[in-house]
């Protein structure tokens, strides 16, 4: 009886030992290797946000409501706001058009892939936010369907916020910058006067809410409030998308590696509405 | 059963939604409602707890499909804090104040074995500060959502006459 005992005892720690390295090794392979998802997994999650939407419905029209009557008490202050911003538009629009020809120009002769200026425009809701916590994903309403693919840079006015992970037919993940993912780094470049100098976005601080870029490529003083953008390199980010600007340049007891804290003007609390840039075919 | 069904897809659903109300990074507000519900359902399975552990398996893994896409890792994450929190159950009753201690020892439980594993496979820089704020950013919340939940179920298993082993 006794030893009856011990057998199973010595198979539970086995079964236990097994199912323990089965799952670290399925969940390294999904979550590493970034496997697209099954037609089983695409439809099971489009019908269950589909029945997550409807429920969402009657309590997005009341949140709306409260938010417009919100709009409604400052709408003078938005309207003389907006006057301004009308005004200035003609010159912007003639600037648009001359810095199009030089982009075009430039881009022939760099033989660059793509840029900014190429891409086309779709905009989604956000679906839900965060779940699951250390993934630092958002689900937005937008899927192949509308042409969405993987890897598709997702921003919101402020600046880049994000990349698409996963897609379904109907809906898709974006991850965003601000996750801890060891694997999640992004080429930047930094805009000291008329020269660029470029790094590595390496993670955000969650206590400070900054943005950590490491690697600066050279010893040029960099100011505080320089601009930071993504340089294009690598397939995920067109180049010249706007990441935030410089608060802090800190150094190494040695004075040799540079760090840089960048704040992003991107609010991260409250992203209701997000744009995919697609790439022109 | 039944009972127990609808307060975890209600839950399930709930947590969705509540997350578009509550800043990503909040510092008390973040929504676990999927897992609190495992607390809650346990008196009214007590009889029949191979079934408690299915619908821990179901929940984990449509909130590996639906919320994380990480597949089984929830699904085992689930069962394994449905085993904890039967555990529990060994030690304390059933009421307000022990329900939402379990929650939060559910909560710290859950989250803590989630980052070692992302750990573990290279996914997340290992950082107390992390896992702490991990844990500690989720309680509030549900404890609050735990607590009106476990007084709306014992209403109807009173008024429906459901059995509910305290």
């Amino acid at each position: 009886m006794y030893e009856k005992k011990k057998i199973n005892k010595k198979y539970i720690i086995l079964i236990a030992v097994f199912v323990v390295a089965f799952v670290l090794g399925i969940t390294n392979a999904i979550i590493m290797n970034k496997e697209n998802l099954s037609p089983f997994e695409k439809s099971i999650k489009d019908a269950t946000l589909a029945v997550s939407k409807i429920i969402y419905k009657p309590v997005e029209f009341f949140k709306n409501k409260i938010e417009e009557y919100q709009d409604k008490q400052n709408l003078y202050e938005k309207y003389q706001e907006l006057e301004k911003k009308v005004k200035e538009t003609d010159l912007i629009q003639s600037e648009k058009e001359e810095l199009e020809r030089e982009v075009e120009n430039l881009k022939k002769t760099l033989e660059l892939n793509h840029t900014l200026s190429e891409s086309s425009y779709l905009n989604a809701t956000v679906v839900n936010r965060n779940l699951g916590y250390w993934y630092n994903t958002i689900t937005i309403d937008k899927g192949s369907y509308n042409g969405v693919e993987k890897d598709m840079p997702v921003i919101v006015s402020e600046g880049l916020i994000g990349k698409v992970t996963k897609v379904t037919n109907f809906n898709s993940t974006v991850k965003l910058i601000t996750s801890d993912d060891v694997n999640n780094k992004t080429s930047v470049k930094i805009k000291v006067g008329e020269k660029f100098v470029y790094g590595l976005l390496s993670g955000y601080d969650q206590q400070k809410k900054t943005f950590i870029v490491e690697g600066i490529s050279d010893n040029t003083e960099i100011p505080e409030g320089s601009l930071v953008t993504t340089t294009g390199m690598g397939d995920s980010f067109p180049s010249g998308t706007v990441v935030g600007k410089v608060k802090q340049v800190t150094t190494d007891n040695f004075d040799l590696a540079k760090t840089v804290e960048v704040t992003s003007s991107v609010d991260y609390d409250d992203l209701s509405f997000v744009t995919i840039l697609k790439r022109a075919a | 059963m039944q009972l127990a069904i609808i307060v975890t897809v209600i839950s399930f659903f709930l947590e969705s939604i509540v997350s578009n109300f509550v800043s990503i990074n909040s510092d008390l507000f973040l929504p676990l409602f999927t897992i609190v519900s495992l607390v809650i359902i346990y008196p009214y399975l007590k009889k029949e707890r191979a079934n408690y552990y299915k619908i821990a398996a179901v929940l984990g893994l449509f909130y590996d499909i639906v919320y994380t896409d990480t597949l089984i890792l929830n699904l085992f994450l689930f069962v394994m804090t449905a085993y904890f929190i039967t555990k529990m159950n060994y030690i304390l009753s059933n009421n307000y104040f022990n329900v939402a201690l379990m929650t939060v020892l559910a909560i710290a439980f859950y989250r803590s074995i989630s980052f070692f594993v992302l750990v573990i496979i290279g996914y997340l820089p290992f950082s107390w500060f992390s896992l702490f704020r991990g844990i500690t950013t989720s309680l509030l919340l549900n404890v609050i959502y735990v607590v009106v939940l476990y007084g709306i179920t014992d209403f109807f298993s009173h008024k429906y006459h459901i059995t509910k082993i305290d």
